[in-house]
């Protein structure tokens, strides 16, 4: 009797622990992970959205000049298939846009409808000063799958 | 034999009347259910004596405007149904009897996603055209409040097919005439009633006619 009840509270404890790992995706905005690697020195003194309603989310970013490389964190846009940012670096105005193919779908009642990102079938991305060095697009993975838990997201480094 | 032609408010009589009624239940639940979910439900039913029991015979429309489910989700659900079963009534007021179910109903509905910086994003999920047939069994007490109105409280449970498309993905989650419900293909429920029922003159029994 008591191996079958080992047994019980062993299952139960490895379903609720798989099904507590169950990601169920962004509820809002999904995030550009936007990195700017610098050539020369820079300072960012504007950085705002095109096509948004709102400002954005302060940015933890430094005031002062920045030699290597800068990380912003920037929500995606919902309601279209690209986001444009635009910043200036050093008086230098850029505009960033990029494209990704959105996927909203049924998962089930704990997550309801659940947003990914995929890449696009055309450019990834585009900038009107600097060159992309890469883009990369994460969808949402649960924590019982090997690596953890992920949320939808894409990755963008700009050479500036 | 004034008494047995005076309207009898007992179970179980000889000659039992019919009886037509309303669910109070639901009019009250439509005006000041939960703030969450915005009901509007109405019944009516008619209970018809056969020999030694009541033909029952439902009738009525249900629809809900949910607030958020499932994490993003509004969804509206209305439609109509008809019970017809038979019911038996005991002595005491006992209810015991059962009813099969169509259920005619639409769902639609959108999920949507905050959006602090572009704007929320909310799209219409597929709309959904459904008919759920099912059975339900029902257990209740009725009381006398006078010679002409009887007040019913019923618990039941239901259990149904959903038929129709199933595009959306989305599981049923209020079908008319079943309530919110558990189960996808087939869904099951539960639910309480209370009926205030008014009663058409009794018949006079063989017995008095002859005398």
């Amino acid at each position: 009797m008591r191996p079958v009840f080992t047994l019980l509270l062993m299952a139960f404890g490895l379903s609720f622990a798989l099904m507590s790992c169950e990601n169920c995706g962004p509820s809002r905005e999904p995030f550009l992970n936007l990195s700017l690697q610098l050539t020369t020195p820079a300072k960012i003194d504007t950085i705002y959205a095109l096509d948004a309603r709102n400002p954005l989310p302060k940015q933890p970013v430094s005031t002062s000049i920045v030699t290597s490389g800068i990380w912003l964190e920037l929500p995606l846009n919902l309601n279209a298939n690209q986001s444009r940012y635009v910043f200036q670096l050093n008086g230098r105005r850029d505009t960033v846009t990029v494209f990704y193919r959105r996927s909203f779908a049924f998962r089930n009642q704990r997550c309801g409808y659940v947003l990914d990102l995929f890449e696009p079938d055309g450019i990834p991305a585009k900038t009107t000063q600097g060159t992309v060095s890469s883009v990369s697009y994460w969808q949402n993975r649960n924590g019982s799958f090997p690596g953890g838990p992920q949320e939808t997201h894409i990755e963008l480094a700009l050479r500036l | 034999m004034g008494l047995l032609l005076a309207p009898s408010v007992s179970f179980g009589q000889k000659s039992p009347s019919v009886l037509i009624g309303v669910d109070v239940l639901k009019p009250v639940f439509s005006a000041v259910g939960p703030a969450h979910n915005a009901y509007r439900l109405a019944e009516a039913t008619v209970k018809i004596p056969l020999s030694t029991t009541y033909l029952s015979i439902v009738g009525g429309y249900a629809g809900l405007r949910s607030d958020t489910i499932f994490r993003n989700i509004r969804l509206h659900d209305e439609g109509y149904y008809l019970k017809v079963g038979v019911e038996r009534i005991g002595d005491g007021g006992l209810v015991l009897g059962w009813h099969g179910l169509v259920s005619s109903y639409r769902q639609s509905g959108t999920y949507f996603f905050k959006g602090t910086t572009f704007g929320d994003y909310e799209s219409p999920i597929p709309d959904l055209s459904n008919l759920a047939i099912g059975l339900e069994g029902i257990l209740g007490h009725q009381t006398a409040l006078s010679p002409r109105f009887l007040l019913r409280f019923t618990g039941r449970v239901t259990t149904a097919a959903i038929f129709g498309t199933k595009d959306g993905g989305v599981p049923p989650y209020f079908v008319p005439g079943i309530g919110h419900v558990a189960g996808n293909s087939l869904v099951y429920s539960v639910g309480v009633g209370i009926h205030l029922f008014y009663q058409l003159h009794p018949r006079p029994t063989a017995t008095s006619l002859h005398d």
